[in-house]
């Protein structure tokens, strides 16, 4: 894995791949993003991670401009390599949207039409931002990026459906998709979610080095926090529409600075830990959106909670790092605690029986 | 822990269930396994492997073409109508799809009593156990009135276990019971399952596709390939020292938090295959070590023991053990 | 299959698979026509009414009325007569239709044209108004796709006969006089065009005669929109709803995500999804066009076989209705069938079998 600090000193000037200050987005009058703020710097990868209905296909969806019907971002600006996006010019939007902006989506299966070649797939993405290439010179490309994701007999390939694709096959189709173009910044919304294991492995692998060899920007959304600890350089917590932590993902196994990092971090069946030991759970379930608790979010189910949680929105702490750690690589968690969680061992009480 | 000594609880042999007529495919081919009173045996594998067939052809939702299947000395397999219907209370299944698997217009109540009345329980007897049954799982109180589509995916996984539980099965199969569920709701479910075996002395058969639950959960653990067992050992041993390439490589897929790999990761070749090749090894076109072996192409390798002391320990492979991940190189490490 | 080949699994050669499943087609297809023919054999023998004393009149002696029946095979066990009726409407002998002085093929050739002609054209009206609407109604959502869903309902309810005469109430000879009412196929000193097809408007093109090709659609016009609201409102609201379907698939959202717009990935993407499983249900429309244009060729007096069958009906001529019958049910079934092996040829995922990976 390529990123160094050394990296990151020279490109502390240019301009940020993706920006998003305070990224709100709404669903009628409910709000499920609330003020998330994500900077990629570019050739990063970022990791989003949370639990179903934190919010964070939200903000892969949101960037893109692609939310569904009855969604819309309410707040926020965001810019894509220094450039502000308003998200209500649908030109400017399809303009950078597979130029600058790629989306990789999860479920190969039904994320490529089923009746249109491989190639005319891929073609499109092309032809798209650059209608006046000739034909031979798209297909030549579109072999060019099979081969580059790993398809073996590319022109053969190319004329074939979906449906004659397995599904790891169909997964790197997509990727070369997203690349077509060599956008600023990949967003990856769980990529590997349907694939088996082995699958997910080789995909992972060529995510891997086509970053390396592109530069290209990556930000992976999922709720495999194991898979955004190994790929990723940064990794930023999602809980109920907010980014709850941020961390380094060096820093991740063992100084997690919010509770909810830390629990669910010991829920995971980890290698090698001893098996004698029950997991660790989280009781209760996350609040709905649209009747949130006072104060911190995931005060009513955190072991760490004091009364204060529940009074006022947790301020933003930053938890001193380890000296040689870039500027950029901020450790911070929005926690009153957050400090004596990253130092202690294990959490403070430890929930024993099982509540509904 | 279970005994070494006694008649196994269920005894598995030659397995065999085909699909399709003429051309018909053995998605299970010959397996064989025991498991022993108040174990926990998982079977491992990825999509093909038949595992889910398995599940089904053990508590005989699917009818088995071939082999036995022996539940305390009584061949599951050869049971019909009445007979097999009042020996159902010995085994259960708790199913994969928490929304699937319940009738979404059966109060709680009424889905964990329904296999009670079934197999003849008296009324007040069965509100008793009923009652008993959510208190354990955590749904006690007024979830009883609840329908399903009020609950969660963890609580309604939850309730099926409560369903299966209830009628205290002598085996009860786990078919990846907690793959569609969140993260830290699968703890909770798996810390349920392993509660309830402990007081209840039951015996499960974990079938999953995630190794790091099945090391956590299982005592021995089985990993099947395109309807073959390739190997078989009890977790400790499986995760310490992996023999099947097969099942080095799923180790070693497992994403580690960065700076804490030890081992590079194994990548295997090509595609899935979506069957058994005619010849040789199931896995050899993928094999990092038997892809271009002779044998491993022409020969189906059998299932020995090789490791002299670890005799529970068999593998399917011609070459076992020599597939090791290579240590990684800390050349560059950063931060 | 070697084992070292990278495709996965054993494909079939696409020939053999796509014979065996043309046979079974085939074979479905001898089914059902030989169950409509038990089925209209075996109604027609139950309706009332002697077709003997029919065409012999009801002054004739029990002799005649003997002989004739000897003569139609009506003494004859049932089963007889059915493979009798079976084989002589396989070998084109459709009987006589003794209220229009001719065999019933004849009296069936001379005026299926006509009927074809109406009903081609109608599916062309209605394919095209279906696309066009529920294409805009799915694409602008909102009031426009309410407002086409009350439309095609209304359409849906409302009676060809009906609209046949308010359109010539309205359009037509009684009202604005813009087109031209119930007078038949063309203008009384226009002479039909020299016959290929039998469709005026077809070899009047092919013929070079413009003004025959003109006054011929402008007769057309009113009977093939009154035929065509009804199937066009159902082609509308299965072509909104299939669209609506395939545009909520995850497929789409990666088709923006190339930077497509939305018209260009709904013109490209969802129209063409859409569309597959809409071929079916056009070939049955087609085939319920040309067998139901009964009421409006009565209300246009137009020359079709739906007239002959109307007066074959009310005349109890029973030769007429028997072929009716059992040609309709070869219409449905030839339809079914073309449509289906359409789908099969432009559906790329049915045309690879085996699924290779």
């Amino acid at each position: 894995m390529s990123t160094t600090t050394a990296a990151a000193a020279t490109t502390e000037a240019a301009p940020a791949a993706l920006s998003a200050k305070g990224l709100r987005v709404a669903y009628g009058d409910v709000e499920v993003v609330r003020g998330v703020d994500l900077v990629v710097r570019p050739g990063e990868r970022v990791g989003v991670v949370g639990e179903s209905g934190c919010g964070k296909s939200t903000v892969a969806l949101a960037l893109m401009g692609l939310l569904a019907a009855g969604g819309s971002v309410t707040g926020g600006v965001v810019s894509v390599s220094g450039t502000r996006v308003d998200y209500r010019d649908e030109k400017a939007l399809d303009r950078m949207r597979g130029s600058q902006l790629s989306l990789v989506f999860q479920d190969p299966l039904t994320s490529l039409d089923p009746v249109k070649s491989i190639g005319a797939q891929i073609a499109e993405a092309l032809r798209r931002h650059s209608p006046r290439t000739s034909r031979a010179a798209v297909r030549a490309r579109c072999a060019e990026l099979l081969t580059a994701v790993g398809v073996p007999e590319p022109e053969r390939r190319l004329k074939q459906y979906p449906h004659e694709f397995s599904g790891g096959m169909r997964q790197r189709a997509l990727i070369a998709i997203a690349v077509a173009n060599d956008p600023a910044v990949l967003i990856a919304d769980e990529p590997t979610t349907a694939l088996d294991v082995t699958t997910q492995a080789q995909v992972v692998d060529l995510l891997d080095s086509l970053v390396d060899r592109l530069g290209v920007a990556v930000v992976l959304v999922t709720h495999d926090i194991g898979l955004v600890s190994e790929f990723c350089d940064r990794v930023l917590v999602m809980y109920a529409g907010r980014v709850v932590e941020e961390v380094p993902s060096t820093a991740l196994f063992g100084g997690a600075a919010h509770p909810y990092t830390r629990a669910l971090l010991e829920s995971l069946p980890v290698p090698g830990r001893p098996r004698g030991e029950d997991l660790a759970w989280i009781p209760g379930a996350p609040p709905p959106l649209a009747a949130l608790p006072p104060g911190c979010s995931f005060a009513p189910r955190c072991t760490w909670a004091q009364p204060e949680c529940a009074a006022g929105t947790p301020p933003r702490v930053v938890v001193p790092g380890a000296p040689g750690r870039g500027a950029h690589e901020v450790h911070a968690a929005e926690c009153r605690r957050a400090l004596e969680v990253v130092t202690s061992g294990r959490p403070a009480d430890r929930q024993e029986e099982p509540r509904g | 822990m279970a005994d070494e000594s006694p008649a196994p609880l269920l005894r598995v042999r030659d397995l065999r269930r085909s699909y399709g007529g003429p051309r018909s495919y053995a998605v299970l081919d010959g397996v064989s396994f025991d498991v022993r009173r108040g174990e926990t045996v998982g079977v491992v594998g990825e999509s093909g492997c038949g595992k889910s067939t398995l599940a089904r052809a053990l508590v005989r939702l699917d009818p088995v073409d071939d082999g036995s299947v022996e539940l305390d000395g009584v061949d599951l397999a050869s049971l019909h109508g009445a007979a097999l219907r009042r020996e159902r209370r010995r085994f259960q299944m708790v199913f994969q799809d928490p929304f699937g698997s319940l009738d979404p217009r059966m109060t709680v109540q009424q889905v964990v009593e329904q296999p009670l009345a079934v197999h003849g329980t008296p009324p007040a007897e069965r509100r008793r156990l009923v009652a008993e049954m959510l208190d354990d799982v955590g749904l006690g109180g007024d979830f009883a009135d609840r329908l399903p589509p009020a609950l969660s995916g963890g609580q309604r996984q939850r309730v099926a276990i409560a369903r299966a539980l209830v009628l205290r099965p002598d085996i009860t199969v786990l078919d990846e019971p907690i793959s569609a569920l969140d993260v830290s709701v699968q703890a909770q479910v798996l810390t349920l399952l392993r509660r309830e075996q402990r007081r209840l002395g039951l015996t499960y058969l974990f079938i999953t596709h995630d190794l790091s639950a099945a090391e956590h959960f299982c005592d021995r653990v089985m990993v099947l390939y395109l309807g073959r067992v390739v190997e078989t050992a009890t977790a400790e041993e499986l995760f310490a020292s992996p023999l099947h390439p097969y099942s080095a490589a799923l180790l070693s897929a497992a994403p580690q938090p960065r700076g804490t790999r030890q081992r590079e990761r194994i990548l295997l070749r090509g595609e899935p295959l979506a069957r058994r090749p005619e010849v040789g090894c199931p896995f050899a076109s993928r094999c990092p070590v038997g892809h271009d072996r002779e044998v491993c192409r022409s020969t189906a390798p059998a299932l020995t023991a090789p490791v002299a002391d670890a005799p529970g320990h068999q593998v399917a492979c011609h070459f076992p053990g020599e597939l090791v991940a290579r240590p990684v190189e800390r050349a560059a490490a950063a931060s | 299959m070697s084992a070292t080949s990278t495709t996965t699994s054993t494909t079939t050669r696409p020939g053999a698979a796509a014979l065996r499943r043309g046979g079974g087609a085939l074979l479905g297809v001898l089914a059902t026509l030989l169950l409509a023919s038990v089925v209209s054999f075996v109604v027609l023998r139950a309706v009332p009414g002697d077709p003997a004393r029919l065409i012999v009149g009801p002054l004739a002696t029990p002799d005649v009325l003997a002989g004739v029946r000897t003569q139609l095979g009506l003494d004859d066990p049932l089963w007889l007569q059915y493979l009798r009726y079976v084989r002589d409407f396989a070998t084109g002998q459709w009987g006589y239709s003794y209220s229009n002085g001719a065999d019933v093929t004849a009296v069936m050739a001379a005026r299926l044209p006509a009927t074809l002609e109406l009903a081609l054209w109608a599916f062309l009206f209605a394919v095209v108004g279906a696309l066009v609407v529920a294409t805009v109604a799915s694409f602008r959502g909102g009031a426009v796709a309410a407002a086409a869903k009350v439309v095609s309902l209304i359409g849906l309810g409302t009676p060809q006969f009906w609209v046949a005469l308010v359109l010539i109430l309205v359009l037509g000879s009684g009202g604005l006089g813009v087109l031209p009412g119930p007078s038949g196929r063309l203008t009384s000193f226009l002479e039909p065009p020299p016959h290929v097809t039998g469709l005026y408007t077809v070899d009047g093109l092919l013929a070079g005669q413009p003004i025959v090709f003109s006054d011929a659609l402008a007769h057309l016009a009113l009977p093939a929109i009154s035929l065509a609201i009804i199937p066009g409102a159902f082609l509308t609201r299965l072509l909104t709803a299939n669209q609506l379907d395939v545009a909520r698939a995850p497929f789409v959202t990666v088709v923006r995500s190339k930077g497509v717009s939305r018209w260009a990935a709904h013109r490209r993407h969802v129209l063409h999804n859409a569309l597959l499983p809409s071929v079916s249900s056009a070939g049955l429309v087609l085939a319920s066009l040309i067998t139901g244009s009964v009421l409006v060729e009565s209300v246009f007096n137009w020359p079709g076989i739906g007239q002959v069958l109307v007066q074959g009906i009310q005349r109890q001529d029973f030769a007429v209705v028997q072929a009716f019958v059992l040609l309709s049910a070869v219409l449905y079934v030839a339809a079914n069938t073309v449509a289906d092996l359409a789908v099969a040829l432009i559906d790329p995922r049915l045309r690879v079998s085996g699924g290779s990976r």
